[in-house]
């Protein structure tokens, strides 16, 4: 808040002072004047009639000359001080304010000369040092910025989730990963507890791991010192690798911590069935291997056996080794499930690999090999691939001198294949075997050909394929993600995903009563509903929030639902918010809707326009959904009312007319929660100014606006 | 005139179970224990059936199998793969290559006659 610029008073004006002066001079003397008058004229009107006629004309022309002197000297005195001071004020006022200013006008006069040029002199110096200043600050926040754009640029990119935290265990920073990785996008944001998403005790025993590491010792290196810990997801349905290092202020001391996030519910579900297989291969083939051995033997042995008892022992082996069978089956069926993943693999982009070997070709070789078809997503690792289609290419070009190539991806069952195809005949199986005996050049410890088909769990062949083309297919595993995702979760572009500001937010033991309005965490919130009577029915058909941390509005971190208020929406309504009862068709019902927003809300305060309104919706549901919104409330209604009590004008079109806010999407829950917020912004800078600076002062002063109001409704 | 069956496999053990059960269910058979030896056997005489492991040595099972489809007196001769290694890959393979079915080892010797009996129509009792 900038401290206020005083405006030069009219009382305060020289010109005024010196015609306040100047005025007072004049009435005494022309008090005096006129007193003289009066006294001579008592003295000699008696001596004769003509004399006082005389004094009069003396006495009126004394006035004259006095008026006339003091206009004169009114006129210099204006025209070399008083208004060279006055404009002097003023401009100096006017460089005070104005960004862009730094030449006074101010007229040239002999007996201020030296004050305007002092003055000049000054004035030049501070434009020129504000607006280095200026230069300054816009470099700095450039630079922040930029560096700002390339943590988020780094964070967006890594596969890793990364969360940091504040020692309030406060959400300072997250990114994208994150998100998907804890699968519950409203509970992700700036300001929230980390304990919404993932366990408490992990994070907290890691954490004082760490720190006590770093108290034993505080040299230079342990200042990176980590710790790796397992946890789960806070709806326990991930399993988490977590590494958390500490992050520490220029002294040295702590001021948050930073962790890492991998998903390996997959691994140790792989791990498990690996476990169990490797049991099932050994212990398991065992026993039936025993028993068909020892009847076999026996067999063998004793050629003496009754009829009787040698039929028994041929049963014995018949039905183990069919045992045997039946298990060995089971287990290469159990191994097939589990995949080839023993080798690092990843889920790969046809047309990358594609790209890739293409591009290596054109560089050195007469081979062209042209992309077709739809790209699909496979698994696979994809150096050594585009290596083995490099080589392959090369061999065929050498067996049969064609040098254009088409490579398609086709999606089988549970296989996608690509296919490199081209003018001539099929390879023959035996030399395309041949070919996968030889070392390629770059692979990974010389793999050959074949050892790169086997890691990838493949087997090539060539095949015709139609009007005098032939195919060679390199069959590869489906990817683990699904290769089409016609409604692929689309994340919210989340520009604010950071805000360092947060590190010195101190939770402490104290109410949020105490915390100051401008430390808070807001959700400023809007609803849309079917009418306005809730407690005769009427009931919300869409709801949303956004948050508001440090004085900023948090677009990208924003709740929007339609709800189905399973009644028809009237007419009346509808023209009014637009939502009809086809768009909340299918919609989720307010009891599933307000959990979600309960999560997202978090402990932050509630800010909303007539908010009493909004509130009343949201406790009449509260039995139904579970949830209770016990906290603390702003409205922007009340607070404009406090603060500004002589405007007639307390809506939200109103005030945002007066704050000039910008009015996108007025109407919608999303665009009304957004002005809100932009007001409640602006209330919270005036609300500072007139000293209202912690939540419970802000709350109480509410109240009292309340409280008058019900009073005026009495009367 | 009974039918022949061509059994191409490299263990001594198998081809001697195989070649009793088809022949004790009427079938005549001959037996090669790589490529080389099963194009002299195809050459000698066509058989009615071939019964091919697909890993016999120098990994020409999948070469025996295109050659054969290749050649047009060969062409109609049904080819059941048979398989140690019950690699899904390896089967997608020899039935893209030619063969007309598989069978993983080890494998039961009345499926083993169920599916022979199928391929050629009928059984040789019926002649």
């Amino acid at each position: 808040m900038r401290a206020p610029h005083p405006t030069p008073r009219a009382g305060r004006d020289p010109r005024v002072f010196g015609a306040l002066l100047l005025g007072g001079i004049a009435i005494v003397l022309l008090a005096l004047i006129a007193a003289g008058t009066l006294l001579f004229a008592r003295r000699f009107a008696a001596m004769s009639p003509d004399a006082w006629a005389m004094i009069a004309v003396f006495g009126w022309l004394g006035a004259l000359v006095v008026i006339t002197i003091l206009g004169a000297a009114w006129t210099l005195l204006d025209a070399q001080i008083l208004w060279p001071l006055t404009a002097l004020a003023r401009e100096l006022h006017a460089a005070a304010q104005l960004p862009g200013k730094s030449t006074l006008a101010v007229p040239e006069t002999a007996a201020l000369g030296p004050l305007v040029n002092a003055a000049r002199e000054l004035a030049a110096r501070f434009v020129a040092t504000r607006e280095e200043m200026e230069r300054i600050a816009t470099e700095a926040t450039a630079r922040v910025d930029e560096q700002k754009g390339r943590l988020g640029a780094v964070l967006a990119d890594l596969t890793e989730g990364i969360i940091m935290c504040n020692l309030d265990h406060r959400v300072l920073l997250y990114n994208r990963a994150a998100v998907e990785l804890l699968n519950a996008p409203e509970k992700v944001g700036l300001g929230l507890s980390l304990f919404a998403l993932v366990s408490r005790e992990p994070i907290l025993q890691t954490l004082e791991q760490v720190m006590a590491a770093r108290g034993r010792d505080r040299s230079e290196d342990s200042r990176h010192s980590s710790a790796e810990f397992i946890c789960a997801s806070a709806d326990a349905r991930v399993t988490l690798r977590g590494r958390m290092s500490l992050v520490l202020d220029a002294a040295g001391s702590t001021i948050g911590y930073v962790t890492s996030f991998t998903d390996i519910s997959s691994e140790i579900t792989d791990r498990v069935q690996r476990e169990s297989l490797r049991r099932e291969a050994t212990e398991g083939l065992r026993r039936p291997i025993a028993n068909l051995r020892a009847a076999a033997e026996t067999l063998a042995d004793h050629s003496d056996l009754d009829a009787s008892r040698a039929e028994a022992f041929r049963t014995i082996i018949l039905h183990e080794s069919i045992d045997l069978a039946r298990r060995l089956d089971a287990l290469t069926e159990k191994y097939r499930n589990l995949g080839v993943s023993e080798w690092p693999m990843w889920d790969l982009y046809s047309a990358d690999v594609i790209d890739a070997v293409a591009r290596r070709l054109r560089d050195s070789t007469s081979l062209r090999l042209t992309m077709i078809g739809i790209p699909l997503w496979l698994r696979g690792e994809s150096y050594s691939l585009i290596l083995l289609i490099e080589y392959l290419l090369r061999c065929i070009q050498a067996e049969q001198q064609v040098s254009r190539f088409d490579a398609e991806a086709l999606l089988g069952d549970r296989r996608v294949y690509i296919d490199l195809r081209w003018e001539g005949k099929p390879i023959s199986a035996q030399v395309l075997d041949r070919w996968l005996d030889t070392p390629l050049e770059g692979a990974l410890g010389s793999a050959t050909a074949r050892a790169i088909l086997h890691q990838h769990g493949s087997e090539i062949w060539s095949l015709a394929h139609e009007g005098g083309t032939s195919l060679l297919r390199i069959p590869l595993a489906a990817p683990s993600r699904p290769q089409f995702q016609p409604a692929r979760l689309q994340l919210p572009a989340r520009p604010e995903f950071y805000d360092f500001d947060l590190f010195h937010h101190a939770e402490g033991a104290g109410r949020l009563a105490d915390r100051r309005l401008r430390d808070l965490t807001y959700v400023v919130f809007d609803t849309e509903t079917t009418g306005l009577r809730p407690s005769e029915g009427d009931a919300i058909v869409a709801i949303a929030g956004v948050r508001v941390v440090n004085r900023r509005i948090l677009t990208g971190e924003c709740f929007e639902r339609l709800v189905d208020p399973r009644r028809p929406i009237p007419e009346t309504s509808t023209r009014f918010h637009g939502i009809t009862d086809d768009m909340v068709q299918g919609k989720p019902p307010i009891e599933l809707v307000l959990p979600q927003f309960k999560a997202f809300v978090g402990d932050a305060v509630l800010v909303a326009h007539n908010a009493a309104f909004d509130m009343k919706f949201l406790a009449l549901k509260e039995a139904a959904s579970g949830v209770v919104f016990d906290n603390a409330v702003l409205d922007t209604l009340l607070l404009s009312v406090l603060l500004h009590d002589h405007v007639p004008d307390h809506t939200l079109d109103g005030m945002a007319q007066r704050f000039e806010v910008e009015i996108r999407d007025r109407h919608t829950a999303k665009g009304d929660a957004l002005v809100t917020a932009a007001i409640f912004l602006q209330l919270l800078r005036l609300l500072e100014a007139e000293g209202i600076t912690t939540l419970g002062q802000a709350l109480a002063d509410s109240q009292s606006v309340v409280n008058v109001r019900q009073r005026q409704a009495e009367f | 005139m009974c039918p022949l069956i061509l059994i191409v496999d490299d263990e001594p053990n198998i081809v001697q179970s195989i070649e009793f059960l088809m022949q004790r269910d009427g079938y005549l058979t001959r037996a090669a224990h790589d490529g080389k030896a099963a194009l002299q056997a195809l050459r000698d005489r066509r058989p009615d059936l071939v019964l091919l492991d697909i890993t016999i040595p120098g990994h020409d099972g999948y070469e025996l199998c295109q050659r054969m489809r290749a050649t047009p007196e060969w062409r109609d001769i049904p080819i059941i793969m048979l398989t140690a290694r019950g690699r899904h890959i390896e089967r997608e393979k020899g039935m893209a290559l030619g063969a007309n079915d598989y069978i993983t080892k080890p494998f039961s010797t009345q499926e083993l006659l169920r599916r022979v009996r199928a391929h050629l129509g009928k059984t040789p009792d019926d002649q």
